[in-house]
């Protein structure tokens, strides 16, 4: 049968102004919907389609660069009517061009794995779509590529001029809105961005972006002719240059039955690229050829004294995060190991984070042998490389700490310390969070300076602000170990007051104290710059005597201006060290 | 005066995979057909021979003149490198790279084995020993030469581990699966009262332990593809196929009965080392280029050898020039004198310039360069040192490093005689570094400690305090001795432009064109450190022979490594990865400082052993990632640095006597 194909919109609202006869609901073949096309099962509608896209994302010089070409056919067959909408399958006959581009480089991709198989959707009786179907055993880019042909089947041509209608188009989920012209042709219009795809996590102004639409219908409300066009030049906020067309002509209609999927998988068309599962396979890629049994070799050799190849440690983290499963199969090397390969085996656990290598962490360390262990002090301080802490570990960390206590194993107590405050920071329960924070701050008073001290890093880890006023306090502490992480820990708190007791801490009569304070303060509070307050103490010599030379280093950069090189000139002159007074002349030419 | 130029000479391998010995590892089986006739495989036993006929391949220093052909015979190393030079300038930047690939895996392989050996030769000897912490061998040493030692070490300590376990259980031990070997060597060694620490080091590592039931499963399956050829795009005959690419290895499973002793070739590193020669030679086999191929010198030289072998030397031109004027200053007539019985060698010649030396030059002048100036207490002595950089470019990769050592003693007290009675001093050390990723900085090491011994007062005694601070990843950390670790580590997540995806993950770059297509770059940290810190404050009062001590010797190694991919995160369709790392910075900071008083011949006299090194190596290598599509694969260059490693002696090794008289 062939559809007459109209350039002219058929209206279809009140069937009385037609003398066509009104829809019968009950026909077989066909169903009457208020703006949704009109497709009758055993039809299949034949297009060609062209579809180039193009993004490149720069910084500097770090950059990535993709594209994509699909040419060929696309097939859509209704395949039945019912309440939800209209089932439709849809599926490419037939691909002469299907490349994909990566950093300039071009790959074909498999013919079989995208001509053949076959997807389906529910159109409502708006034209929306908002399920798609696949097979269970469809290929991963048959599915990623013709989720996004199905969005980019615009069906919502018909229902013009009500407003913005969600969609999903070549920049991600949009707002747009439909308009008619005299001849009929409708014009699709951006009218908001709600998520940039193009480059994830972004957010965009739309007024940025240039986006175009065409759609002809037939006198079915069908699509003839669909083109789409999207584009984004963002150099200076995000170093994005993009560019898409979207093409999809109907070349014929034929008769044909088409059978529906047996037990499909249903995905959201509308949804956007899943990051995490393209971690997880890009993780998987990373990891490929790499085994248990390699890990267990380098385990070896690290109990050898060799340190691991570059990239090893990676493509281990890699592994377990691809196969979180294989975490437990390095139990037995760990339990067989020793010293270097259990570090070893825990920084890899460690580096991938997930709950099973947490998991399997917490297990080997709560064993008896265990205990026997020398390094196991080590390997507690992993968990503070764990990136998502869970918690199971969080609650794992607690039993330890309360453990050692009763066994008094104080060194145990202090080294479990350090990773309870990384945790705490960084594991998402909140009352878990309150609870580890309690107990570092109960230990930040106790009588023992080895755990007062353990204690104020661990609550430098945290990086919790209302810790800042403890903070300061023990820059006060009697025992210089507790003074020394106290002032480590303002590392992560610029704040003017921590500023002021840093460089009060400059003259503590202990140098690791004064040293300590001096580093953080030119890394991180000063960032390297001279401030007024430094030079002042420099020329004075407010500072502990044996940090000449460290005072120095941190001044010579900025011997350019005059303050500086009267303080560089007042150390020269004080220095014990001739050495240093030495360098110091030559340096300023005096 | 050890410490000279050395051109190295004699009978070389013709490269990494002729290391002498290599042939043990190829086992030629002869099969026995059903008419009773016996074949040996031809290409195994071609192999086995090439493999013997490569390991004194090169005659270097040991002809003259004509005899000399300057093609194996080389009258020095020079015409040696120059020769070489010539034979590979054909050779393209891919194609030397991927002679380097080969033979990296290959030291590597032996590497493991090596160590795998050592732990079979410890668990013969019923002892089990802490190994420190070092660099595999290929990033110690980049001279071909000292290479080949490390690896005739690695074959010597598989023979003398068989010949030991032969000697002490019996030839029929290297024969049994490993796990029933360890358990009669314990038996034994039990019976025989061995200092073995039970449940420690029995087992060894993967060697005991079952092997997983299945091996690693291959990622989802991928659509059929379309046959395509394997080789690498622009290199004719430099194939980079490693066998059939779908294929495991057969390396991955135990034979039946189980692994056996390494030592005797017969555990999993042996398999796979026999698996890459087979690999390697199968190459030559197939027409395509080999390092196996006695007839292919483009596998033997690198330009960086030349480099490693002689440039690197130059500084010790400066210590022998060091050395020569320290041999000028104090010879006399009798210096070179052979002795009764022997030669006169660089040790006896020492052992006469020394005491010369002491006699010209007072005690005190033995530490003349660390003298301070006087204050009222009396002499002090010390010494400081600091130094970093910045290398590299802050949106690729970066480093930034810095370091601050130093020591200081020196008189606290003086009784009414004017004799020093109280001393104090003090020993520290400051590493760090930071890593620029793509813009965002991760401060990746800081590490500290501090020896200082107070002085004792006539109310109290004084003390000896320490402290040894650590932080990595911006995390403060429990110091103490024994860190080994290797660490991932990525930029800082507020970087705003990547991509955050929850749970640790590293940071991406992606665009979206119908597929995510994905760059990462991250960091990788290697740390160890050795940490002992020891002293002694003075006692209370003052007294003529006061107590002193500050110990302090912390060996932190830092390395730091970028890294890449990019990868379209879809199963099935490419994978990439970085072809080549970038060192960022290697920084060993050995510091060895031990300071006491001591009665010498009834005298206090202050003591010294101490030594400083410093070693870098820093931003050499590569950064170039690759793409591997179904039947080729694309390498591009990122960016290339140069680089440079050095060995810095900070302070020579100090051991002297200084009476406290000197110090007043």
């Amino acid at each position: 049968m062939n559809v007459t194909r109209s350039l002219v919109l058929i209206a279809v609202l009140g069937a009385a102004c037609t003398t066509t006869p009104p829809i019968e609901v009950a026909a077989a073949t066909a169903v009457a919907v208020d703006t949704g096309p009109l497709l009758e099962v055993g039809h299949v509608h034949h297009y060609t389609l062209d579809w180039h896209a193009d993004a490149t994302r720069t910084q500097d010089r770090a950059g990535v660069s993709g594209g994509l070409t699909l040419q060929g056919e696309l097939a859509v067959a209704a395949i039945s009517h019912g309440p939800d909408g209209t089932r439709v399958s849809v599926w490419f006959p037939r691909l002469s061009t299907r490349e994909l581009r990566v950093q300039g480089r071009p790959v074909e991709l498999d013919e079989a794995a995208l001509v053949g198989p076959r997807a389906e959707f529910l159109v409502a009786a708006d034209g929306d779509v908002r399920r798609a179907f696949f097979g269970a055993d469809s290929p991963p880019i048959f599915r990623e590529l013709m989720t996004g042909v199905i969005a980019r089947l615009d069906l919502r041509g018909a229902s013009t001029n009500t407003g913005p209608r969600t969609i999903r188009g070549g920049h991600g989920l949009v707002e747009a809105t439909y308009h008619r012209d005299a001849h009929g042709v409708v014009t699709r219009e951006l009218a908001r961005v709600l998520r940039f795809d193009t480059a994830p996590g972004a957010n965009v102004d739309p007024k940025a972006l240039s986006s175009t639409g065409l759609i002809e219908l037939d006198d079915a409300r069908v699509p003839v002719r669909i083109e789409l066009h999207d584009g984004a030049t963002l150099t200076d906020e995000l170093g994005l240059v993009a560019d898409e067309r979207f093409a999809l002509m109907r070349t014929h209609v034929e008769p044909e039955t088409i059978v529906a999927l047996v037990d499909p998988r249903e995905l959201d068309p509308t949804a956007g690229p899943d990051l995490a599962a393209a971690a997880h396979e890009l993780d998987r890629q990373y990891a490929d050829g790499y085994s248990v049994q390699d890990l267990g070799l380098a385990m070896n050799t690290m109990d050898g004294g060799v340190l691991p190849r570059t990239g090893e440690i990676s493509r281990a983290a890699a592994l377990l995060r691809a196969w979180p499963e294989r975490a437990a199969e390095l139990v037995p090397l760990v339990r067989s190991a020793s010293d270097g390969g259990r570090q070893l085996a825990f920084d890899a656990l460690a580096t991938a984070g997930t709950a099973e290598a947490q998991a399997v962490m917490c297990s080997l360390l709560s064993e008896a042998v265990a205990a026997a262990w020398p390094e196991r002090v080590l390997l507690v301080q992993r968990f503070a490389f764990v990136a998502a802490p869970t918690v199971a570990t969080g609650e794992f960390l607690l039993e330890r700490l309360a453990q050692a206590e009763s066994a008094g194993d104080l060194e145990f107590r202090q080294a479990t310390l350090f990773p309870l405050g990384t945790v705490a920071g960084r594991v998402a329960d909140p009352w878990l969070a309150e609870r580890l924070h309690t107990v570092l701050v109960a230990h930040t008073q106790h009588e023992d300076h080895l755990l007062r001290a353990a204690a104020v890093g661990g609550l430098g880890n945290a990086n919790r602000g209302d810790d800042l006023s403890r903070l300061l306090a023990a820059v006060a502490d009697a025992n210089s170990g507790v003074r020394v992480e106290a002032v480590a820990a303002l590392r992560t708190r610029v704040t003017p007051e921590a500023t002021s007791v840093l460089l009060g801490a400059l003259a503590d009569e202990d140098p690791a104290v004064a040293s300590r304070a001096l580093t953080v303060l030119r890394k991180r509070h000063f960032e390297g710059e001279a401030d007024p307050a430094l030079i002042e103490r420099a020329r004075l010599g407010q500072y502990n005597g044996r940090l000449d030379r460290a005072m120095a280093s941190t001044l010579v950069g900025s011997r350019d201006q005059p303050d500086v090189r009267v303080a560089l000139a007042a150390i020269a002159e004080r220095s014990r060290d001739p050495q240093l007074a030495v360098d110091l002349g030559l340096g300023l030419g005096l | 005066m050890d410490r000279q130029l050395t051109l190295p000479k004699g009978k070389q391998p013709k490269n990494d995979m002729f290391v002498p010995g290599i042939d043990e590892f190829i086992e030629v089986k002869t099969l026995e057909l059903a008419n009773g006739m016996t074949v040996v495989p031809v290409e195994v036993a071609a192999l086995k021979s090439a493999l013997v006929a490569g390991q004194k391949y090169y005659e270097i220093g040991l002809c003259k003149g004509g005899a000399c052909n300057a093609t194996k015979r080389f009258a020095d190393v020079w015409d040696w490198h120059e020769r070489l030079h010539e034979v590979t300038a054909v050779l393209s930047q891919a194609e030397a790279e991927e002679y380097e690939r080969r033979r990296a895996e290959f030291r590597g392989l032996l590497e493991q084995w090596g160590v795998a050996v050592q732990k079979e030769l410890s668990v013969g000897q019923g002892i089990v020993a802490q190994q420190p912490l070092v660099l595999p061998f290929d990033m110690r040493a980049y001279d071909p030469f000292e290479r080949f030692e490390f690896e005739r070490e690695y074959i010597e300590r598989g023979r003398d581990t068989r010949a030991l376990l032969k000697k002490r259980f019996g030839a029929e031990i290297l024969d049994k699966p490993l796990s029933q070997a360890l358990e009669q060597m314990q038996q034994q060694q039990q019976v025989q009262g061995s200092r073995w620490r039970g449940g420690g080091g029995m087992a060894s590592g993967v060697l005991a332990s079952p092997a997983p039931a299945t091996p690693t499963p291959k990622p989802a399956a991928k659509p059929k593809a379309k046959p395509q050829a394997k080789a690498k795009a622009g290199y004719a005959g430099l194939a980079t196929s490693d066998g059939d690419p779908g294929a495991a290895s057969k390396c991955l499973l135990p034979p039946a009965g189980g692994w056996g002793f390494e030592a005797n070739h017969n555990g999993p590193l042996s398999c796979r080392i026999g698996e890459f020669l087979l690999g390697e030679w199968q190459r030559k086999a197939a027409g395509q280029k080999s390092c196996l191929d006695l007839a292919n010198a483009g596998c033997d030289w690198t330009p960086q050898m030349f480099e490693a072998g002689v440039l690197a030397q130059v500084q010790k031109l400066d210590v022998q020039v060091s050395d020569e004027a320290y041999c000028t200053a104090y010879l006399d007539p009798s210096t070179f004198v052979d002795p009764a019985g022997g030669a006169a060698t660089v040790t006896v010649v020492k052992a006469r310039l020394d005491p010369i030396r002491d006699l010209v030059k007072e005690q005190l002048k033995a530490v003349g360069e660390y003298r301070r100036p006087r204050t009222p207490k009396g002499q002090p002595l010390g010494k400081g040192w600091e130094g970093g950089d910045f290398l590299g470019d802050k949106d690729w990769f970066a480093a930034g490093y810095e370091y601050d050592v130093g020591w200081d003693v020196g008189p606290a007290a003086k009784n009414a005689d004017g004799l020093v009675c109280q001393v104090e001093g003090s020993a520290h050390g400051d590493v760090g570094f930071d890593a620029w990723i793509i813009g965002g900085k991760i401060p990746v090491v800081a590490g500290s400690v501090w020896a200082e011994a107070l002085p004792g007062t006539a109310e109290k005694a004084g003390e000896a305090r320490f402290n040894a601070h650590l932080e990595m990843m911006d995390q403060s950390l429990f110091n103490t001795d024994g860190w080994k670790s290797a660490q991932s580590f990525g930029p800082n997540q507020d970087m705003g432009w990547s991509v955050q995806v929850p749970g640790g993950i590293k940071p991406r770059f992606d665009v979206y064109v119908g597929v995510p297509v994905s760059g990462q770059m991250w960091g990788e940290l290697m740390f160890g450190s050795t940490l002992g810190l020891t002293g002694s404050g003075g006692a209370q009062g003052c007294n003529t022979s006061p107590t002193f001590a500050v110990g302090a010797q912390y060996m932190p190694f830092f390395g730091a490594y970028g890294l890449g991919q990019v990868g379209v995160g879809i199963a099935g369709i490419a994978s990439a990865g970085v072809r080549a790392s970038l060192t960022l910075v290697m920084l060993g900071l050995p510091v060895d400082v031990g300071m006491r008083t001591k009665l010498k011949d009834n005298q206090p006299t202050f003591n010294f052993t101490s030594e400083l090194n410093l070693w870098l190596a820093t931003l050499a290598g590569r950064v170039s990632l690759y793409v591997e599509f179904f039947g080729f694969d694309e390498e591009f260059e990122l960016f290339r640095w140069k680089g440079f490693r050095t060995e810095v002696s900070l302070m020579p090794k100090l051991t002297a006597d200084v009476s406290l008289v000197g110090l007043k």
